[in-house]
């Protein structure tokens, strides 16, 4: 069966070319791995992403945090190997692996002279897991991009279930955000080879994202 | 292992990128020197190519039929009109106060050059191959003709050589003195040479563009740029292409297939 089928053009990228692609963005734009509030992060920059703190009642200036996570790791249909349940990787889906850092500002407790102390970071780390599927925008022949769609998301060796449910959905929310910003933009699925007008795609098969279309 | 990247086009595509090949070649010049028959010739020519339509053979043939040369001249012969040069004899008469004489008058014809405007095209089918290389930090797929094919300038060769004759003509038309000797000239100039001697020029030049024939149908820096900066805090994102490989891939149709490595 040729590339192209029913097509003129055919473009595709590996699993090892997408995770290559990860690093080259995450490594270049850290910022979209790492946020936090005032005093973990003071200000935008290229490595981090500040955010405002939690507010609360009683608690001065807000609840300080950050989040940090490692540059995603994924693996295209069909897995490389069996995902925790309930997680079950289908045809046209990929799933992500990272490892997220949570980490609270806790002032927990009063100092001698009556004050709250000072802010005492505590953290842990969790091991998260995505199922998520490509979908295409496209603008014009060679412009446009592949980007990647939640569909589901486990945090891995937590208990009890409620607690797994909060931070499933609260790191749904944080790796959809994340993932919104993160692009494979044609020119390095087909390395601009051709301006591809796309026609069918992205599906994932064979540990790969396929695009079809014409060339102009 | 498998590339990381593939890219494939079918031979309908394979024409597209041709035709975007052929135009980023653009319009190639050269100059030099022929002769044509006992004359002296040198040129400026320059030439671009379009049209055609490619046929894939595996590993890596590329034939492209019908591909069309467009190109121009423009000759500048060398004539040396000395063979008009005459003189007039001295002449003197008999006079009872003596000889009365003309003085002898000699008319010497400089060498002239005479420039050859001409225009044509011609069509030419060859197999190409692939060459992958890179080069001062791009990488290149060059399509590059195997052989140069036969021309057929025939045709052209015809008109040409009616351009030759009459641009000789308006040239000595414009020779101080040469009005009785006009037609004895061009006659002279057009017979030192023939059609054999225009193609054995043309040829030559036109084929000079066909040799080495080189479409760059893919050209990428090695260190390449997935997506560009966005300030104040988003860099390019860069990603090397660590390996590029191209070949012509049969299944149920063939299809030119571009591998990369990053």
């Amino acid at each position: 069966m040729s590339l192209t089928g029913t097509h003129h053009a055919f473009a595709s990228i590996d699993e090892r070319g997408v995770n290559r692609a990860l690093q080259a963005f995450f490594g270049a734009r850290p910022h979209y791995l790492h946020y936090g509030s005032v005093p973990f992060v003071t200000s935008d920059s290229t490595t981090e992403t500040l955010v405002q703190t939690i507010a609360f009642p009683g608690v001065p200036g807000g609840i300080a945090y950050a989040i940090d996570l490692t540059i995603p790791t994924t693996d295209l249909y069909p897995p490389d190997g069996a995902l925790p349940p309930p997680l079950v990787l289908g045809p046209d889906q990929l799933s992500l692996t990272t490892e997220a850092t949570i980490t609270i500002g806790c002032t927990a407790g009063q100092s001698a002279d009556g004050k709250r102390g000072q802010v005492m970071p505590v953290s842990t780390s969790l091991d998260v897991i995505a199922i998520g599927h490509p979908v295409s925008v496209y603008f014009s022949p060679g412009v446009g991009y592949v980007r990647f769609q939640l569909d589901q998301v486990l945090v891995e060796n937590v208990a009890p279930p409620s607690l797994q449910a909060v931070l499933d959905c609260l790191l749904e929310m944080i790796l959809s955000a994340v993932l919104s910003s993160v692009e494979l933009p044609f020119n390095i699925i087909d390395v601009d080879f051709f301006k591809l007008i796309l026609e069918a795609g992205p599906t994932i098969a064979d540990n790969q994202i396929e695009i079809w279309g014409d060339v102009s | 292992m498998p590339s990381d990247v593939v890219a494939a086009v079918d031979q309908t595509a394979a024409s597209t990128l041709l035709g975007a090949a052929e135009a980023a070649l653009g319009t190639l010049t050269k100059t030099g020197s022929g002769s044509l028959g006992p004359l002296g010739a040198s040129y400026s020519a320059s030439a671009s190519f379009s049209g055609g339509t490619v046929a894939l053979s595996p590993p890596d043939t590329i034939a492209i039929d019908n591909l069309q040369i467009d190109y121009s001249l423009g000759l500048t012969l060398s004539v040396d009109l000395s063979f008009l040069d005459f003189c007039i004899p001295q002449i003197c008469i008999w006079t009872p106060f003596g000889d009365i004489c003309t003085p002898k008058i000699c008319f010497d014809f400089p060498t002239i050059s005479v420039t050859v405007p001409f225009a044509s095209s011609a069509t030419l089918s060859a197999d190409f191959g692939l060459k992958v290389h890179l080069t001062s930090g791009d990488w290149y797929v060059d399509v590059v003709i195997e052989s140069v094919p036969a021309l057929d300038l025939g045709a052209a060769a015809v008109l040409l050589l009616a351009a030759i004759g009459s641009a000789i003509s308006a040239a000595l038309l414009a020779v101080p003195f040469i009005g009785p000797l006009l037609s004895i000239a061009v006659a002279v100039i057009t017979a030192a040479f023939g059609l054999a001697d225009v193609t054995g020029l043309l040829g030559p030049i036109v084929s000079a563009f066909v040799a080495g024939l080189t479409f760059t149908v893919y050209k990428q820096p090695q260190n390449f740029q997935v997506l560009p900066a966005l300030p104040p805090y988003n860099p390019a994102v860069m990603v090397s292409l660590a390996a590029v490989s191209a070949d012509v891939q049969a299944t149920d149709k063939n299809e030119l297939v571009l591998s990369v490595d990053i």
